[in-house]
């Protein structure tokens, strides 16, 4: 015999899931069926076991046991500070790089357009070198000697 | 006036320690039994709670509310004792609960619940042995709804899967259960 179209949610039924409608269809149906009448009738009497199903109760041992673990709502608590210290720390370090990174970037750019040699420098412009060559001579007395020796003092 | 677990919570948040142990004492019984008839041993049973426990506090920061406290628990622990029977590969011993009295139950009206304790002595199969013959995922589904009698919706959160999948499992794990039972129950 092919099985009844409401075997399957018999199981709704007696749980209580099933729409009103369909509910109140079932129940007609149950009137008539008993091969669906005999079926709710086994899985409600499993269900009704099942809840007498004898459940240990927590010994004080047990009890103490779990209670212990309340030294981790501390660290808990702790480890919540030291990550809330941390993201405070990083927030500043942060801010601190951006404002440090916008000062300093302007005071860059002089320090390019000065970086030339003294080489370079009389390539640019010869005669700010000239005074210095004759300074540089000016202010060495041996050299001085030497070419008033060459020339017989005469400048 | 008692405090809410909801309050409780927020308590713990704060390193309230106190709060934690008054969560505890109001759970404690009911995670038990509930692990108990998951993994089937009590050893285990208290090994599931207290790891439950131990995750619990440790993503207590996150706990949003949605679900009382003590659906969020349960839902831990769910996972913690499929974990635990995975690992060992926790299976059927009906040794447990025989008739000998030398299972791992007290049955002794002080080791048992109220509601059970006449009543399972007079009962013609012991629940717990029914339990024990189901798979682990059809177990884990009959607790939640004959035990703790959670709602469809409820048990889809809680195990994170479509409420369609609950009602065909707790279908095939009944079927399995009347087809061995059905003619002791009657």
């Amino acid at each position: 015999m092919a099985p009844c179209e409401f075997e399957k949610i018999l199981g709704r039924y007696l749980d209580g899931e099933l729409p009103q409608a369909q509910r109140a269809r079932v129940e007609i149906h149950l009137r008539d069926c008993a091969s669906c009448a005999a079926e709710l009738d086994q899985l409600a009497a499993i269900s009704r076991t099942l809840r007498l199903a004898p459940l240990p109760r927590a010994s004080g041992a047990f009890l103490a046991r779990l209670e212990a673990l309340a030294d981790r709502v501390e660290d808990v608590s702790a480890f919540r500070f030291v990550i809330r210290l941390t993201a405070a720390a990083a927030a500043i370090f942060i801010v601190a790089t951006v404002q440090w990174s916008l000062h300093r970037t302007p005071a860059l750019q002089p320090t390019v357009t000065t970086a030339y040699s003294s080489t370079e420098k009389a390539m640019i412009d010869p005669e700010s070198a000239i005074p210095a060559v004759a300074s540089n001579s000016a202010a060495d007395p041996q050299l001085d000697f030497i070419v008033q020796g060459l020339t017989g003092g005469r400048p | 006036m008692q405090e809410s677990d909801t309050e409780l919570v927020s308590k713990i948040r704060r390193g309230d320690s106190s709060a934690f142990q008054e969560l505890v004492r109001r759970h404690a019984d009911a995670l038990l039994g509930m692990a108990f008839t998951l993994v089937g041993s009590r050893a285990d049973a208290e090994d599931v709670v207290q790891e439950t426990l131990i995750v619990a506090l440790a993503k207590i920061q996150t706990f949003e509310g949605r679900s009382a406290v003590g659906t969020w628990l349960r839902g831990i622990l769910v996972f913690k004792a499929a974990k635990l029977r995975r690992s060992r590969k926790v299976r059927t011993t009906l040794s447990l609960y025989d008739h000998d009295g030398s299972g791992d139950v007290d049955r002794s009206d002080a080791g048992l619940s109220t509601r059970s304790a006449s009543a399972a002595v007079d009962s013609k199969v012991d629940a717990m042995a029914m339990l024990q013959t189901l798979s682990d995922e059809h177990r884990e589904i009959v607790v939640l709804r004959e035990l703790q009698q959670y709602s469809y919706e409820e048990i889809s959160r809680m195990l994170k899967v479509p409420i369609g999948t609950v009602e065909s499992r707790l279908y095939r794990a009944r079927q399995e259960l009347r087809k061995r039972f059905g003619g002791y129950n009657q």
